[in-house]
């Protein structure tokens, strides 16, 4: 097929200017700060996540206890494949309780040295490698921070994590011959895919609770209220400020439709950066979802990361 | 204290950047980026409800995005929809002796799950998780009696073992939420005690019972007045 030069030129600087935009998003390297800050948040999330299983570790996943391996995958195998993805995790076949608290124990070592950067690349990894452990015995009683946590800890064994306000950091520095943390690839890219992926988890959500006929009237904020069962605090209260109650559901839904979209533009930013201080903190007394709202909350931190770097571009270009 | 030899310290020197990537290297990583967030997109936009392309995508997938848990695989959350089931707690009879009768015989222990944790770090959640699986797969529109009778029977069983007993009945008991207005209330609903009696609205119910040779069998009870165990089938 004949095509006119003119069609020739134009396709080809199109895709100039994509490949170079993929590129400059992509591979510009960057501070691993931001990834930093965003440790310590994460491995505090992780180990509230295991505290929280420590009182039940035995009822949920000891081979006495409430779920049993041998129930539990028949239920939770893939009806569409033969492959069952939960199938090989050691914690189908670890069922004592010496066994479980060996796991257990190595799981808060894990999370305690991410939080203060111990090795953090391997921590991150291991902390994931015990979050997943745990999901895959259980998948049914798992919650709301899991898959959050998962996505984070994965990204963070994948950038220098510890390179600032870490152990890690503390022990390079007094090295003399040590170079100080630089800039670097693994770090923009672990930057940029936490920024994607947090992006698509809040559309997710947001077209999630468009689904429900509460989150479009204005009365999802009462719904929960009024699970006297699970809500941490009494709101009740709040019944006799419905206009209150209309906003704040009002509020979230916006928030979660809003910033995969405005976080990219530099002047929304900061605006949806501290709107959602407000959002996620009223969101633990309203859910108690607080390891999960925590680290949703320390998530915005990806977005502050500056922006690329003259001596970034500099090296990218060259 | 000493000077250093040049009698000042040297002036800061910024790290220098890292030496460029290769293109070959840059065409991998761009390749395995587009896959990754691929699959990411696919299992993220199919949460909340899954069409038949997307059941596809996200099961060809599924080797990568379940095992590092990416998939969110129908997690709720929408927080709520409004609706009562939101809170289905399991409440649990149990008895020394595997041929008593529950509408004869007063239990031994009585639980109501979740019997501990806190509401602040999802420990009481994951027994509501748990009951709403239960009430969810016990509705006439969606029944999977191998899934309810199956969790049914494993906790049941490992109550048992926790309390010595042989017998017992379990209940999934959804508690209904007040609605903003009072005046929706239907009689008999009091409206200064959401938390009182008519608001537990009883679900599925089976009994379980461990028999002489130690075989756990698991029935249904689909009226208030079938009590008593059934012979095994088959």
């Amino acid at each position: 097929m004949l095509m006119s030069p003119k069609t020739t030129v134009e396709e080809s600087s199109w895709t100039e200017v994509a490949a170079d935009s993929w590129n400059r998003f992509w591979f510009t390297p960057a501070s691993a700060e931001p990834l930093s800050k965003l440790r310590i948040a994460a491995g505090v999330a992780a180990l509230l996540y295991f505290l929280s299983l420590q009182q039940d570790l035995l009822r949920w996943f000891g081979a006495s206890g409430l779920l049993p391996s041998d129930v539990i995958l028949p239920i939770v195998g893939e009806s569409t494949s033969s492959f069952n993805y939960h199938a090989w995790w050691p914690l189908h076949r670890f069922g004592s309780p010496a066994e479980l608290m060996t796991v257990q124990v190595l799981a808060l070592i894990s999370a305690v040295c991410l939080t203060a950067g111990v090795f953090s690349r391997i921590s991150a990894g291991a902390a994931l490698f015990f979050v997943l452990c745990y999901v895959h015995r259980a998948p049914m009683i798992m919650g709301l921070v899991e898959p959050a946590l998962s996505f984070v800890l994965f990204y963070l064994a994948i950038g220098p994590s510890g390179d600032f306000y870490s152990v890690d950091a503390w022990r390079r520095a007094r090295n003399p011959e040590a170079p100080p943390p630089g800039l670097s690839y693994a770090a923009g890219i672990a930057i940029r895919l936490l920024q994607v992926h947090v992006a698509a988890f809040y559309l997710m959500m947001g077209l999630s609770k468009l689904m429900g006929e509460v989150w479009w009237d204005g009365t999802a904020v009462w719904s929960l209220i009024a699970q006297t069962q699970s809500r941490p605090i009494n709101l009740s209260g709040l019944r006799n400020y419905p206009f209150i109650l209309n906003f704040w559901t009002h509020a979230i839904v916006y928030f979660e439709l809003a910033l995969p979209v405005l976080i990219w533009n530099r002047w929304f930013r900061p605006l949806l950066l501290v709107i959602s201080i407000p959002i996620w903190l009223s969101l633990i007394p309203l859910t108690g979802h607080l390891p999960f709202c925590l680290l949703m909350l320390s998530l915005g931190l990806v977005y502050l990361a500056p922006e690329p770097s003259a001596a970034g571009t500099a090296a990218r270009a060259s | 204290m000493t000077d250093s030899p040049s009698g000042s310290a040297p002036p800061y020197q910024p790290p220098p950047p890292p030496p460029p990537l290769s293109e070959n290297l840059r065409s991998v990583l761009s390749l395995v980026i587009f896959i990754h967030l691929f699959c990411v997109g696919c299992v993220l936009a199919s949460n909340a409800r899954r069409s038949a392309l997307q059941g596809r995508l996200v099961s060809i997938f599924g080797i990568y995005t379940k095992t590092f848990n990416f998939d969110p695989d129908f997690t709720p959350y929408h927080l709520t929809r409004g609706v009562a089931s939101d809170d289905s707690a399991i409440v649990v009879y149990l008895y020394k002796d595997y041929l008593a009768d529950p509408t004869k015989t007063p239990a031994n222990v009585q639980m109501r799950l979740p019997d501990r944790g806190s509401n602040w770090l999802g420990e009481r959640r994951r027994y509501f998780s748990l009951g709403s699986l239960v009430h969810s797969y016990s509705q006439p529109d969606n029944e999977q009696e191998d899934i309810t009778a199956g969790i049914a029977k494993a906790v049941a069983t490992g109550l048992m073992h926790e309390h010595q007993c042989r017998k017992a009945v379990v209940e999934i008991v959804t508690r209904m939420s007040q609605p903003l207005d009072p005046a929706l209330l239907m009689p008999g609903f009091p409206p200064d005690n959401p938390t009182a009696a008519p608001y537990d609205i009883r679900g599925y119910s089976a009994e379980v019972w461990i028999d002489d040779d130690g075989n756990v069998t698991a029935t249904k009870r689909t009226a208030t007045g079938e009590n008593a165990p059934r012979a095994e089938a088959g």
